[in-house]
C-alpha cells in the first residue's frame, strides 16, 4: 500500500508539471502565440492580428521603407538634378541605338513598372531573357539576371552597345553626342569629348543615365504601412493589414522559406540561386547564368575597382575582388526585389511564368531533380492548397505602392 | 578485488589530474567582446575572436581578428578561414582575406558576408610546420 502511494506521489510530481507544460506549449502553437487581438473597425466587422510574436519580429526585418539613400560615390553626377534631367533625355532618346529606333524605355517601359511585359521569344528577336525590372535598381550590388556589373553605370553601357539590343558601336557614340542637343551638358558635366576616348564617352553616358535611374524608386506600400504599425506596437493600425495577405506573409516566413533568398526592404538578398528554374535556352544552348557572370565582371575594365569609378578609396570594390567562382553559380540567378512585383510580369530569368499565381505553384510543386545535385536544401514541394496560393499572392501584391 | 577496485579509481583520479593539468597548462585569459572557438583537438592551443554576432548585418560584408590563446602568445605560418550553412549545404559567395597585424599579434579576417538567415559555422584553420589545427564558431544570423 505504501508503495503504491509512493508511486502515486511521484506521479504527481514528476508528470504534473509535465503536462501543465505541454498544455502551454500547445498553446504557444509552433512559433509561439499569434496576437491574440480581435479589433472592431468602424464598420463593424472584426479585423484580426493572425501573426506570432516570432513572425512579428521577423516582419521587422522588412522594413522600413523607404531606406537611407547616399550618392553613389563610383559616380560623380550621383544626385546632381542636372544630371538627372540630362539622364531622362538619354534614357527616352532613341539616338541611343544604331538605327535610331529603339531607345532605353523599349525595353524598360515606365508604365511597365521599367520593364517589359511581353513575354521572352515570342518573336525571334526577342532577347533570351526577361527583361529586369529598374524599380530600385540604386540599391543593388549586382546588376543583370547573372551580375556581370558591379555598378550602375556599367550596366547602363552594356545595352547601348550590345549587337542585340540598340547596337550603337562606341565610335558612333561620340558622332551622336557631338552632333546632337546632348552635347552641351555632357561638356558641361565631363568636358571637351575631344579629348575623351571612345570607352571614357561610354562610361560618362552611362554615368548620366545612372543618375536618373536611381530616382527610379517605390513608394511606401500597405505593407510598410504594416510593418511601421508592428515597430511602433500599434496592433490596431496592423490588423488592418487583410487577413489574406497576413496568413501569405505567414507562409512566406515560415512553411515556403521565401525569405530565406527573399529578405531585408528590398525583398531579395541580392545574391544568385537556382530557382529550378530550365536554363536551356534551345536544345543544345545554356544560359550559364552568374557563372558566365562572374567570367564576365572579372574581364571587365569597367568595374568599381576601374579607375573609371570616381570612387578614390574604392570602397565598393571588395566583391568584384573577393566573388567566388563556385560550380553552383552554374545555372543560377540573381533574386530580384519583390517591391511592385505585380506589375513586373512576366517572372523568372527567362520569363517563363506569367503570373504570380505560377510563381508560387512553381514553388509548391518544384521538381527538385531539376536542381543543382549540390543544390541548396532550401527549395522543396510545398504542396500548397488554392486558399494557401491565393494568400502568398494576396500577400505579394500588398508589396505594391 | 578490492585491489581492482582501488586500481580503477586511482585510474579515474590519475585521469582527472591529467585532464586538469593539460587544460592548466593552457590558460586562455578571453578578453572583452572575444569569445572562444572549438574544436575538436584537444590537446591544441586555445583560439579567440572579436567578433560579436549581434553586431552582422546580413548580406553586408564584415571583419574580426583571430588571434591562438596561449601562454606563449604562438603565431600560426598560415590561418585560413571561412563559413558554411549547414543546413542549406552551401558557403559563403564571397573568399574572405586574411591578413596578419604584428601590432597586435592578431590575424585580420576581411570580408565575411551571410547572405542569408540562419545558422552559419564559421571555420579557421591555422597551420604551424605540419601540423593543422581546425576551429569552428557557430552564429545565428536574423
Amino acid at each position: 500500500m505504501l508503495t503504491f502511494r509512493f508511486f502515486i506521489y511521484l506521479l504527481l510530481v514528476f508528470l504534473l508539471p509535465n503536462i501543465l507544460l505541454a498544455a502551454t506549449s500547445s498553446a504557444d502553437g509552433d512559433l509561439n502565440s499569434t496576437k491574440d487581438i480581435v479589433i472592431s473597425s468602424a464598420e463593424g466587422s472584426a479585423k484580426r492580428l493572425l501573426l506570432t510574436e516570432q513572425q512579428l519580429s521577423q516582419v521587422l526585418a522588412h522594413g522600413p521603407w523607404p531606406p537611407m539613400t547616399k550618392p553613389d560615390p563610383s559616380n560623380r553626377l550621383s544626385g546632381n538634378k542636372q544630371a538627372i534631367e540630362f539622364g531622362r533625355r538619354l534614357f527616352f532618346s532613341t539616338r541611343l541605338s544604331g538605327d535610331n529606333t529603339k531607345s532605353c524605355i523599349s525595353c524598360h517601359a515606365p508604365d511597365e513598372a521599367f520593364a517589359s511585359g511581353r513575354v521572352v521569344k515570342k518573336d525571334p528577336d526577342d532577347l533570351d531573357r526577361n527583361t529586369l525590372s529598374l524599380l530600385n535598381v540604386r540599391f543593388n550590388r549586382w546588376f543583370g539576371w547573372d551580375g556581370s556589373n558591379d555598378n550602375l553605370w556599367a550596366q547602363s553601357m552594356r545595352p547601348i552597345i550590345s549587337i542585340r539590343e540598340m547596337n550603337l558601336p562606341t565610335e558612333k557614340l561620340r558622332e551622336v553626342i557631338q552632333e546632337s542637343t546632348f552635347l552641351a551638358p555632357y561638356k558641361a558635366f565631363f568636358g571637351e569629348i575631344s579629348q575623351h576616348s571612345d570607352d571614357l564617352v561610354l562610361v560618362n553616358i552611362g554615368k548620366a543615365l545612372a543618375a536618373f535611374q536611381e530616382t527610379i524608386v517605390t513608394k511606401r506600400t500597405p505593407f510598410d504601412n504594416f510593418v511601421g504599425a508592428v515597430a511602433n506596437k500599434d496592433w490596431a493600425e496592423a490588423s488592418k493589414y487583410p487577413e489574406s495577405a497576413q496568413r501569405g506573409l505567414s507562409l512566406f516566413l515560415g512553411r515556403g522559406n521565401c525569405s530565406f533568398c527573399h529578405s531585408g526592404s528590398l525583398f531579395t538578398n541580392g545574391e544568385f540561386h537556382d530557382a529550378g528554374v530550365p536554363y536551356f535556352i534551345r536544345p543544345g544552348v545554356v544560359d550559364k547564368g552568374r557563372h558566365q557572370g562572374i567570367i564576365n565582371l572579372k574581364k571587365s575594365p569597367f568595374t568599381l575597382a576601374s579607375d573609371y569609378s570616381d570612387d578614390s578609396e574604392k570602397s565598393g570594390a571588395w566583391a568584384v575582388r573577393k566573388v567566388a567562382s563556385r560550380h553552383s553559380n552554374f545555372g543560377s540567378f540573381r533574386v530580384p526585389g519583390l517591391r511592385n512585383v505585380v506589375s513586373t510580369a512576366p517572372y523568372m530569368h527567362n520569363g517563363s511564368l506569367k503570373t504570380l499565381e505560377a510563381v508560387v505553384d512553381h514553388y509548391s510543386n518544384i521538381n527538385i531533380e531539376r536542381l543543382h545535385a549540390d543544390g541548396e536544401a532550401i527549395l522543396k514541394p510545398l504542396n500548397l492548397s488554392k486558399q494557401e496560393v491565393q494568400d502568398l499572392v494576396s500577400f505579394l501584391e500588398s508589396l505594391s505602392d | 578485488m578490492k585491489i581492482r577496485t582501488y586500481l580503477t579509481g586511482l585510474f579515474f583520479v590519475s585521469c582527472v589530474v591529467v585532464e586538469a593539468f593539460a587544460f592548466a597548462g593552457k590558460p586562455c585569459q578571453v578578453p572583452d567582446n572575444w569569445s572562444q572557438l572549438e574544436t575538436l583537438q584537444k590537446e591544441s592551443a586555445a583560439a579567440i575572436i572579436d567578433l560579436q554576432a549581434d553586431k552582422i548585418s546580413l548580406g553586408q560584408p564584415f571583419s574580426f581578428k583571430f588571434a591562438l590563446c596561449d601562454k606563449a602568445h604562438s603565431i600560426p605560418d598560415r590561418v585560413i578561414a571561412g563559413a558554411i550553412m549547414p543546413a542549406h549545404q552551401h558557403g559563403m559567395n564571397y573568399t574572405p582575406t586574411v591578413t596578419f597585424d604584428k601590432a597586435s599579434k592578431s590575424f585580420e579576417v576581411e570580408d565575411f558576408l551571410f547572405h542569408m538567415p540562419g545558422e552559419w559555422e564559421i571555420t579557421i584553420s591555422s597551420y604551424s610546420g605540419e601540423t593543422a589545427t581546425h576551429y569552428t564558431k557557430t552564429v545565428t544570423i536574423n
